[in-house]
């Protein structure tokens, strides 16, 4: 694709990590592809809170980004929901152009969730992945005192390690680039902590084709 | 204070903030006054993680406000530390107090600024407002447009801060969010290049038990004139170094940068938009397309705006015959009832005998992005002038007229 | 001037100098933070404990709550649902709530049955009861006997409009009541205002007519829509020893209910055993001191204590009152001329489980003589059912009746101990009377040509102190009902156990966890972060959360004290879906649409740049 827009929602604090480490993951990868590529949060939804939704965005051109100063992306090709939950409660595939794929974490299966997603004639393809199962994920997520002292603090800032997409972010990301190949595995799997979740990731995927988009 | 620090160049993707931490940790800084407000909090939140992690060995104070904040960074740079803080919006001028005393003491404190509006009522937007509300309290001052020219600012400000011909604070401003907290690719230095561009601080007079002085004693007015020239001295004394240490900084570090404005496709341009910050990089973009319509359009981005380039900016502003200044803060009742820029703009032009025309938008207020509609209605303004031969009015407000 | 010519397209207007009106002001909404959360608190009510233990099911945990605040005729009239007795039970129930209630695994039970009797007694004080006849269907239903079982059949039939008899063998009505609980538990008087409250509730008694003498088992079935079998076990098991015949050996029940009808006259010498564990015997044993003995011996097969099949504290009261106790021994004849002088007793224990498997007696070992004026064989007791056919009959002694206590496809049901014998159910009266009420509304159904319906299984009752708050309920001990000395109390027939006062009842309700039953505390509502949980009618704890708003951060149901708050999977839900607007720029695409122009620039025309 020539230009595509990546908007990945997830709840700050205890998932905030996850939403970075995808659209950072995906933006190095795209540079290292020759590609011209952005990366940034929301600005008004940090810093985050506890459950607050928050959202992290990636923009990736074969040519100069030239609408890089604005502050949302408007027309996202891609959505993803860290958290199933959340899709109850936003219209995020607001703008979204005809063909576009929404990713979400969930133990349930893409007929179930369909129910809870508005207007989805604009999507391509549902893909459901079983993130938390697949990573192996310890902590029910507000069960907060189990969660690591260097989890809990906004915009990431108590965090020491350095590792990118170590939990629930490996096999979404897995989801994201295998479904819309967005940049090349080969690229991005190198960068991923998790790589067993990412590559048990990429045969766990439950993908309901939706509206195709005619050439 | 040797530290950790990587043994090879490398690009990494940072934003604006991060930049500004890294450059703090190449300076090798001493003292870190830190007090939390947005956007420069990713900053202080980098550093902290550095010190944290044992990759800088700095004294890291968080301070009660701003106000404390700078007062830290005042003692600590009298007792000869090599001192870095920073703030945004409100938070710049609670610390009001201690410009003029930081500057008029010859500290070089290093402070950077990550834009953001003036309440009311909360906006996390860049306005550069704030940081130009102390443009007169004698600190250099100037704007990067990316987290590159971040990081380069900072060192470069460094070296001429701590100049001996210099001593002056400095503030290394940044447009909130747009430069702040977009990650693009950043080189960072190998730390020997470092070591040979940034030589340590050395203060002449700092508290010292072996030593003892005195700073900012009681005068009589009288002797107000002498110090008061003195400080002028300094601060006009800067120019030349600054563009000394510009040409080293090219040589050690293999990028050019012109000390006081970057012209974009200026070379047959007759009308330029006159602006600093991030919204240059839009502006560029904006300008590419209207010259493959035919508009011979083009841009001067200011880096530095105190000490005022007025020689540099008459010099390249009288090219033109519409200049076009966008002022992206508030300048409430001033001559133009618009900006700060226009003003020392047209000074700076005063002199010259064949004068552009001078006008200027209020734009990307607020920190609202500047969409290229914008700059294709302000360019359309600018020929509309040139056609006409004199300006509508001194002020536009883009987005809220025909 | 600068802004001369300057317009605020309406999309974007904003208020004075950005001053908004406050959220509380009428078209404000507040924002809706709804969408936060992953978990929603929902209110689930579970089956306290209490009320799952009782016999009969009654709202225990419903009235408790009433006696807190004050309103004790509503929680008469609460327990007045299921139990028509409570100054009955009050005093001589088992109380299987009080070993269910979890607050005797943190501190102490809570003293239910002493509540009881404060609300029963409460109750009989009024001119008219609370309970009236419901509107007469024209129908008629018999009940034969007056015990716990028939009482509370009776009592429901009437409350449901039908015109009842009770027919009952006995000079007077109460049965087990009247004749197998001594008076020092449950006095005469206390027992005759009950019998006289089912006579205001238009329920005919006819005392001394025995079914199978004065009526017949074809003239029941004529003369009634239907009948209900309450005839209890009558007559006494023998032990099947030797000389069981003499005189001075008497029966546990039938000892008790001659002195309760007022027609004994059985004179003890001053030597007296009881042969039996069971909460009978231990009666006996302890009437035996009121009727002249002076030593009394109780001889069990049970090993120990802890296996006779009785109420703990009434052992204790008994052997406070000085009856010695004898275990692990048969009695295997009875020895003396004509007259009984001694026992013969030998080692015994239960072949298999306690008290549910025959004896089996060591015959080899030495017996042992042991010398008493009388004694009293309280080994259970079994029906008197000669006037029954035979396929209605069990082999336990009881009658055989199906789930919903129906004799075959007649509509003749059974109800009571006389079903229950051998069930593996303790022998109780609130279990009789549980199973009096629901035989009655099987009746009732019957008669109406419904199905009928046994008795529901709670799903879910609450146990774990885990799931409750405890850090709500500091510890306090139970509230103790006074008693008479034990030296004093062989003198008299008055009551052994003290009621207790109304400070004392309020106090004892105090303590009830409401496990896991909303009871109004207003927990949820305090400590709730966000304007979520609006209070509609504080009496009845009915609570709405707001899931505009809720952000399920969990306080309210960590808190919950009672723990009726559970959090739930928002997903399991297809409503509460709330779609903010408010997250995104109001200048929705404006820089989206640079994009594109971006894209279409070279193939526009050149004409004006705008």
């Amino acid at each position: 694709m020539a230009y595509t827009e990546l908007t990945v929602w997830t709840r700050g604090i205890i998932m905030d990590k996850e939403g970075r480490d995808i659209v950072n993951s995906i933006a190095a990868s795209a540079r290292n592809e020759g590609k011209f590529a952005q990366a940034m949060e929301n600005y008004v939804d940090n810093p985050d809170r506890t459950n607050c939704p928050t959202r992290k965005y990636c923009r990736v051109s074969d040519s100069e980004i030239e609408n890089a100063l604005t502050y949302e992306n408007e027309n996202p090709n891609i959505v993803v929901l860290v958290e199933q939950t959340m899709v109850k409660g936003w219209d995020y595939m607001r703008g979204m152009p005809p063909g576009g794929t929404l990713v979400i974490n969930t133990q349930y299966t893409p007929d179930y969730m369909l129910r809870f997603v508005p207007k989805p004639e604009r999507l391509a393809q549902l893909v459901c992945v079983d993130a938390a199962k697949l990573a192996d994920h310890k902590w029910l997520y507000y069960r907060l005192g189990e969660l690591g002292l260097d989890r809990l603090s906004t915009e990431g800032a108590a965090e020491r390690s350095k590792a990118v997409a170590p939990d629930i972010a490996a096999p979404l990301i897995a989801a994201v680039v295998k479904t819309t190949g967005i940049v090349k595995m080969e690229t991005i799997e190198p960068m991923i902590a998790n790589k067993a979740a990412f590559k048990a990731a990429l045969s766990e995927l439950h993908i309901m084709p939706l509206n195709p988009v005619t050439a | 204070m040797a530290t950790e620090v990587a043994k090879k160049k490398k690009t990494v993707r940072i934003n604006g903030c991060v930049a500004s931490a890294q450059a703090a940790k190449y300076a090798d800084v001493d003292v870190i006054a830190a007090y939390p407000i947005r956007p420069y909090t990713a900053t202080m939140m980098a550093l902290a993680q550095m010190v944290a992690n044992g990759e800088l060995d700095a004294e890291y104070i968080v301070a009660d406000s701003e106000h404390s904040q700078l007062s830290i960074a005042h003692g600590a740079s009298s007792c000869g530390a090599r001192v870095f803080t920073g703030s945004s919006g409100v938070g710049v001028q609670f610390a009001y107090e201690l410009y003029s005393p930081i500057s008029g003491s010859r500290m070089p404190v290093q402070m950077m600024i990550a834009d953001r509006t003036l309440d009311p009522p909360g906006d996390f937007g860049s306005e550069h407002t704030e940081a130009l509300s102390t443009r007169d309290m004698g600190w250099l001052m100037g704007w990067s447009c990316d987290a590159q020219e971040a990081f380069d600012n900072h060192l470069m400000a460094f070296r001429i801060g701590e100049d001996p011909r210099v001593l002056l604070p400095q503030m290394v401003c940044q447009d909130g969010f747009f430069v702040s907290h977009i990650t693009t690719d950043c080189d960072l230095p190998d730390p020997g290049q470092v070591k040979e561009f940034l030589p340590p601080y050395k203060h002449p007079y700092p508290l010292d038990p072996r030593r003892p002085v005195s700073h900012g004693p009681q005068i009589m007015p009288e002797q107000g004139p002498p110090l008061q020239l003195e400080r002028a001295r300094a601060m006009e004394g800067a120019v030349p170094v600054i563009e000394e240490i510009h040409d080293d900084f090219a040589r050690i570090f293999g990028r050019r940068y012109n000390p006081w404005l970057e012209e974009y496709m200026t070379d047959d341009a007759e009308v330029v938009f006159f602006l600093q910050g991030a919204h240059g990089v839009t502006a560029r973009h904006a300008i590419r397309h209207m010259r493959a319509r035919g508009a011979k359009v083009g841009m001067v981005r200011m880096r530095t705006i105190r000490p005022y380039p007025t020689e540099q900016v008459a010099a390249s502003l009288s090219k033109f015959k519409v200049v076009g200044v966008i002022e992206t803060n508030m300048g409430l009742g001033s001559v133009s009832s618009g900006g700060s820029l226009y003003a020392e703009a047209v000074a700076a032009l005063y002199e010259v005998p064949q004068r552009p025309l001078v006008f200027s938008f209020m734009a990307g207020m607020g920190g609202e992005a500047i969409v290229l509609k914008e700059f294709y209605w302000m360019t359309n303004k600018m020929i509309e002038a040139q056609k006409r031969g004199k300006i509508e009015k001194r002020t536009h407000w883009v987005g809220f007229e025909e | 001037m600068s802004t001369k010519g300057t317009h605020i397209p309406e999309w974007l207007k904003v208020p004075f100098a950005g001053i908004t009106p406050a959220p509380t002001q009428k078209g404000q909404d507040l924002f809706p933070t709804g969408n936060w959360r992953s978990i929603r608190p929902v209110y689930r009510d579970k089956m306290p404990p209490c009320n799952n233990a009782c016999g009969t099911n009654e709202k225990i945990q419903g009235y408790l709550d009433l006696v807190k605040r004050g309103k004790y005729l509503d929680a008469y009239a609460l327990i007045k649902e299921d139990m028509p007795f409570p100054s009955v039970t009050g005093r001589v129930c088992y109380h299987p709530c009080e070993q269910a209630c979890n607050r005797g695994t943190y501190d102490e039970a809570i003293s239910i049955r002493a509540v009881e009797r404060f609300l029963g007694d409460l109750g009989q004080a009024l001119p008219k009861d609370v309970v009236k006849p419901g509107k007469p269907n024209g129908k008629k239903v018999v009940v034969v006997g007056s015990g716990p079982a028939g009482h509370s059949a009776a009592y429901q039939l009437a409350r449901l409009g039908y015109a009842v008899t009770i027919l009952e063998k006995s000079p007077k009505a109460g049965g087990l009541n009247r004749g197998g609980i001594p008076d020092w538990v449950l006095p005469q008087d206390v027992l005759d205002r009950e019998i006289e409250r089912l006579v205001e509730l238009g329920i005919t008694i006819k005392t001394n007519t025995e079914v199978g003498k004065d009526v017949s088992w074809d003239e029941l079935r004529k003369s009634y829509d239907a009948v209900i079998l309450a005839v209890g076990l009558i007559n006494p098991n023998s032990i099947r020893a030797e000389g069981e015949d003499k005189s001075g050996v008497h029966y546990g029940l039938p000892f008790l209910r001659d002195i309760g009808m007022g027609t004994s006259n059985v004179k003890l010498g001053p030597r007296v055993a009881v042969v039996g564990g069971g909460n009978t015997a231990i009666d006996c044993a302890r009437e035996a001191y009121r009727q002249g003995a002076q030593e009394v011996t109780m001889i069990t097969v049970e090993g120990t204590t802890s296996e006779m099949p009785c109420v703990p504290e009434d052992l204790h009261d008994m052997v406070e009152e000085g009856v010695e106790l004898k275990h692990g021994l048969a009695c295997t004849a009875v020895l003396g001329n004509g007259q009984v002088e001694a026992l013969q007793l030998h080692p015994a224990k239960f072949s298999g489980a306690i008290n549910a498997s025959p004896i089996t007696i060591n015959k080899d070992a030495k017996p042992e003589r042991f010398a008493v004026d009388n004694v009293i064989i309280a080994v259970g007791q079994h029906g008197a059912l000669k006037w029954l056919p035979d396929e209605f009959k069990n082999d336990k002694g009881g009658i055989k009746a199906d789930r919903f206590g129906r004799l075959g496809t007649t509509n003749v049901f059974a109800a009571g101990d006389v079903v229950q014998v051998g069930q593996g159910q303790p022998l109780m009266v609130v279990n009789a009377v549980g199973d009096g009420k629901r035989t009655a509304f099987n009746v009732d159904k019957v008669l109406r040509g419904e199905p009928l319906q046994e008795r529901m299984v709670a799903i879910d009752v609450i146990t774990d102190l885990a799931r409750m708050n405890m850090t709500y309920f500091p510890k306090f001990p139970r509230v103790q009902q006074l008693m008479l000395a034990p030296a004093s109390r062989r003198k008299t027939q008055d009551e052994v156990i003290q009621a207790f006062s109304e400070e004392q009842a309020i106090e004892e309700a105090n303590r009830c966890f409401s496990c896991g039953t909303c009871n109004a505390c207003d927990n949820c509502y305090l400590v709730c972060p966000e304007p979520c949980i609006i209070r509609y009618d504080r009496s009845n704890g009915l609570y709405k959360i707001l899931v505009d708003y809720c952000k399920g951060c969990r306080v309210c149901i960590e808190e919950c004290p009672t723990g009726c708050l559970e959090g739930v999977p928002e997903l399991d839900f297809d409503t509460g879906v709330v779609r903010m607007d408010t997250a995104f720029a109001i200048t929705q695409g404006l820089h989206g649409r640079q994009a594109e122009e971006l894209r279409n620039l070279p193939d526009r025309p050149a004409k004006d740049i705008g």
